[in-house]
């Protein structure tokens, strides 16, 4: 006997590999059965899925210094929605994950336009073999100026993102030494960005050591190219990329016996992040549908979190103000604090965060629409259709069903006080 | 603002001591809710046992100068050897801040506001502060400092260890230890919990427009009980009563007012940026005001971690390291006025921290990584002077000032200062080269 049943197993996927579920949206997709639902998901070009939409495209962003401010806020202000409306959510979700993992802050970064562009690199190449996604975040015009790859030249070497690159990105600390830096520095010296209207960069032979190094073990490495292959070769690394992708979505499932499975399955595919995705998602399901059918929680990041309650309740309150909460919760996206992107796990789960997601939800409930069907079950109930609408067929729990019905007792516009409560409640913080 | 927003107990100033909210009764009723009372450590009913019982009077703020401050440039000796290792970025040695009794250091010329504190003996320099193995790596390093282990992860910081250590009898209260700013993981702990305000002047609950603001609290409250088992669902839950514990306490503590030190230059008054020094409102300023606003409402906080970032300067240093430090100056200068105004200068310890310095030769526009950092330790209860000097013509294998002064020591004059215990928290005994009195 299985642990859960297919409406479970789909809620779940849209919340550990996904950005939540729309009304009506789990209805249609649970006559599909869980594994067609897995491959409109992991494939959804093979399986027609319709194509997510550039949601920056509209706002013509370009390098002018004198509006960098305003098009930061715009590109920030439009991804928001776009995540709560994705076709794709795993695709969605994936760029989503990659931009925690190179995060890059355009505090630093300064123009939207390149931002976006490295946002698009994840989209694309997201799911594809880690050794091209890592090729093209090294000369991405962004992460060169972020980490100072552009500053880095055979004169003035900039350790930055030679560092960054290993320690953060691909092998993890005491994969590599100090003198591994110094030749990665070397290696990625002379790349710059092109000045032209377009985000790309390119390689000024004259500012490029071009000494042929030994570079974790390998001689002769010259060249970005030279320094992926070395970094790839090396055995830490599919365990690094493999850990934190399994961790992000199993949270403490994902120990060291199934991380080393998952290792291997995915040096086996040449490091391929569809394969990998692939089986960490079927390792979730099989736990899922094992004998005691649970998971380890996770802690739901405030703008997942948020996305999830925007897509549920159809809600589009000013995302002015969604930011400046977003801020007060400590996760703005586009503006991860450092190169190691943003704490996970019991660090949202501070009062600042969670006063933050409270005012989240009022804004959330406040604007949604008197009859769509979250505030419809907000206000009058039955409970387990209002948690089936936020994602929660399995039902909430006992204290969240208690909070909600006293806030039913409450003054105020209809259903506006339980659906806050229940949005902001522990039960859609930890999935 | 769309929604009618305001802290929910603002109807009356009054309301937080008189209790009219209904959720205010809820939390009376709840056995979880701690005492307002300031300390309660005090020698009563810590867990464990510890050779120390925490002084409840006195308050240790910690700043963080986040990417590796460049002490060289910050604590600057006057020596030729530093203008051969820093041709471009090297300070001029009249424009620093001279410091009485010490000719051969200067402050970089931002931080003029502390000369006061120098010749008043209340500031100490810890030049060459690190661990023997430093990583240079932001993360491995920022861990070792957090935790005082280097070289061993650990699942808690130094300061939640010394919260467990002294946790007083009853429920432990969240307001012991605060952070402006995300939440540090040098407050990890076993036992004891803490709280971080990520923005001082907007942490309050807001109201739907024609929701009853204490019902609606009221009701988000029942979210916290009851809870099962004792994994992250339940951890999340207890974190919807501490929010709205701390929340209710912390309501008069107006911690966004920017107090009269603070202030910015005032144009009506006449006042302008050059006569008020060019005023920096960065997170050192931003964060000191607030902890002050903290010190001064005695809430029971003895512990406030300030966390200012951007001292990663491995290009445009000059510039950037500049405006960082004229935060520190101003901020580091206000801060010892406003707790003085608030009859609290005798209580408080302030000590910066950074995981580490940066090379001693510059990098085309700047430092990259390097080892010894410097640390300034603030307050009346300093013993004022240099400990420690960098010896540029004795850096270490990788060029780098070496650390000579074991971070742990620091931590064992603030934890002393806090009443201890020292050396259950830090492992064992550490040197704290008289930096108190």
């Amino acid at each position: 006997m299985g642990g859960v049943d297919d409406r479970t197993a789909i809620a779940w996927l849209h919340r550990r590999v996904g950005l939540g579920l729309a009304p009506g949206e789990l209805d249609r997709l649970v006559p599909l059965g869980v594994d067609a639902v897995v491959e409109r998901l992991l494939a959804p070009d093979a399986n027609g899925v319709k194509k997510e939409p550039d949601p920056w495209a509209p706002l013509g962003l370009t390098y002018d210094r004198d509006n960098a401010r305003e098009q930061a806020k715009a590109a920030i202000a439009a991804w928001i929605p776009a995540m709560a409306a994705t076709p794709r959510p795993t695709e969605s979700w994936l760029t989503w994950f990659w931009h925690g993992h190179f995060a890059t802050s355009i505090a630093k970064v300064r123009f939207a336009s390149l931002m976006v562009e490295q946002l698009r690199t994840f989209q694309r190449m997201g799911a594809g073999p880690f050794a091209d996604l890592l090729r093209a975040v090294t000369t991405d015009p962004a992460m060169l100026v972020w980490l100072d790859g552009r500053e880095n030249t055979r004169d003035t070497p900039n350790e930055n993102f030679g560092r960054e690159v290993m320690e953060l990105f691909s092998l993890g600390v005491g994969s590599y030494g100090e003198a591994d830096v110094a030749a990665a520095a070397g290696a990625l010296s002379g790349w710059t960005l092109q000045r032209t209207d377009s985000a790309t960069s390119r390689l000024v032979a004259k500012r490029h050591d071009d000494r042929p190094r030994t570079f974790l073990g390998q001689t002769g490495v010259s060249d970005v190219d030279g320094v992926i292959d070395a970094i790839t070769a090396q055995p830490e690394c599919p365990r690094f990329v493999a850990g934190r992708l399994a961790s992000a979505v199993l949270g403490e499932a994902a120990d060291d016996g199934l991380v080393s499975d998952l290792t291997t399955t995915f040096r086996a595919a040449d490091l391929d992040l569809g394969v990998l995705l692939r089986a960490v998602v079927e390792a979730g399901l099989a736990r899922l549908d094992s004998r005691t059918g649970d998971l380890p929680p996770v802690v739901v990041a405030p703008v997942p979190w948020l996305v999830a309650a925007l897509r549920a309740t159809g809600s589009r309150p000013k995302v002015k103000v969604l930011v400046a909460e977003l801020r007060a919760a400590g996760q703005v996206p586009m503006s991860p604090p450092n190169v190691g992107g943003w704490p996970g796990g019991a660090a949202w789960l501070a009062s600042s965060t969670t006063v933050a997601r409270f005012n989240l939800a009022v804004e959330v409930a406040q604007a949604t629409a008197s009859d769509a069907p979250t505030r419809r079950a907000a206000a009058e109930g039955p409970d387990d259709e209002l948690a089936d609408l936020l994602g929660r067929p399995e039902g909430f729990g006992a204290a969240t069903l208690a909070a909600v019905a006293e806030a039913r007792r409450s003054n105020g516009p209809e259903g506006v006080a339980p659906l806050t409560v229940a949005l902001a409640s522990p039960d859609l913080v930890v999935a | 603002m769309a929604m009618n927003r305001r802290t929910f107990l603002g109807m009356g100033a009054g309301a937080a001591a008189t209790g009219t909210g209904a959720w205010m009764v809820l939390l009376r009723d709840r056995a979880e809710h701690s005492t307002a009372t300031r300390g309660g450590a005090s020698g009563s009913g810590t867990t464990e046992p510890g050779t120390g019982t925490g002084d409840a009077s006195r308050v240790l703020v910690v700043l963080q100068l986040s990417g590796g401050n460049d002490g060289l440039n910050t604590v600057v000796p006057v020596t030729g050897r530093y203008h051969d290792l820093r041709p471009t970025l090297g300070l001029v040695d009249d424009d620093l801040v001279a410091l009485a009794d010490l000719p051969e250091y200067g402050l970089h010329p931002s931080l003029a506001p502390l000369a006061d504190l120098w010749v008043a003996e209340q500031l100490a320099l810890v030049s060459g502060i690190g661990y023997p193995d430093n990583s240079r790596s932001h993360f491995a390093a920022l861990d070792s400092w957090w935790s005082a282990t280097p070289g061993k992860s650990s699942t808690t910081g130094w300061l939640g260890r010394w919260l467990d250590a002294t946790v007083p009898e009853g429920a432990p209260d969240p307001l012991r230890a605060v952070t402006i700013g995300r939440g540090s993981p040098a407050l990890r702990a076993e036992r004891s919990p803490s709280t971080a305000i990520v923005d001082p002047s907007g942490f309050a609950l807001a109201t739907p427009r024609g929701v009853d603001a204490d019902a609606l609290v009221a009701a988000f409250l029942r979210c916290s009980t009851p809870t099962v088992g004792d994994d992250l669902r339940t951890s999340a839950q207890r974190s919807v009563g501490s929010a709205v514990d701390v929340l209710g306490r912390l309501a008069d503590a107006d911690l966004g007012k920017v107090g009269p030190s603070f202030e910015q230059p005032d144009p009506a008054a006449g006042e302008t940026a050059t006569t008020k020094g060019e005023y920096v409102a960065g997170d050192v300023t931003t964060g000191l005001s607030a902890a002050a606003n903290l010190i001064g409402h005695d809430l029971g906080t003895q512990v406030i971690l300030v966390d200012a970032g951007g001292f990663d300067t491995h290009a445009n240093q000059a510039d950037t390291h500049q405006r960082l430090l004229a935060d520190v100056g101003q901020g580091v200068g206000a801060f010892q006025k406003a707790i003085d105004a608030s009859g609290h200068a005798d209580d408080v310890l302030l000590v910066t921290t950074s995981e580490f310095g940066r090379r001693a030769a510059e990098n085309g526009s700047g430092t990259d990584h390097g080892n010894g950092g410097t640390s300034f330790v603030v307050g009346t209860g300093v013993q004022g002077g240099l400990i420690g000097s960098p010896d540029l013509d004795r850096l270490d294998d990788q060029g780098d000032v070496a650390a000579t002064i074991d971070v742990r020591s620091l931590y064992a004059a603030a934890l002393t200062w806090l009443g201890g215990p020292t050396d259950e928290v830090l492992g064992q005994v550490y040197d704290t080269h008289g930096l108190l009195r």
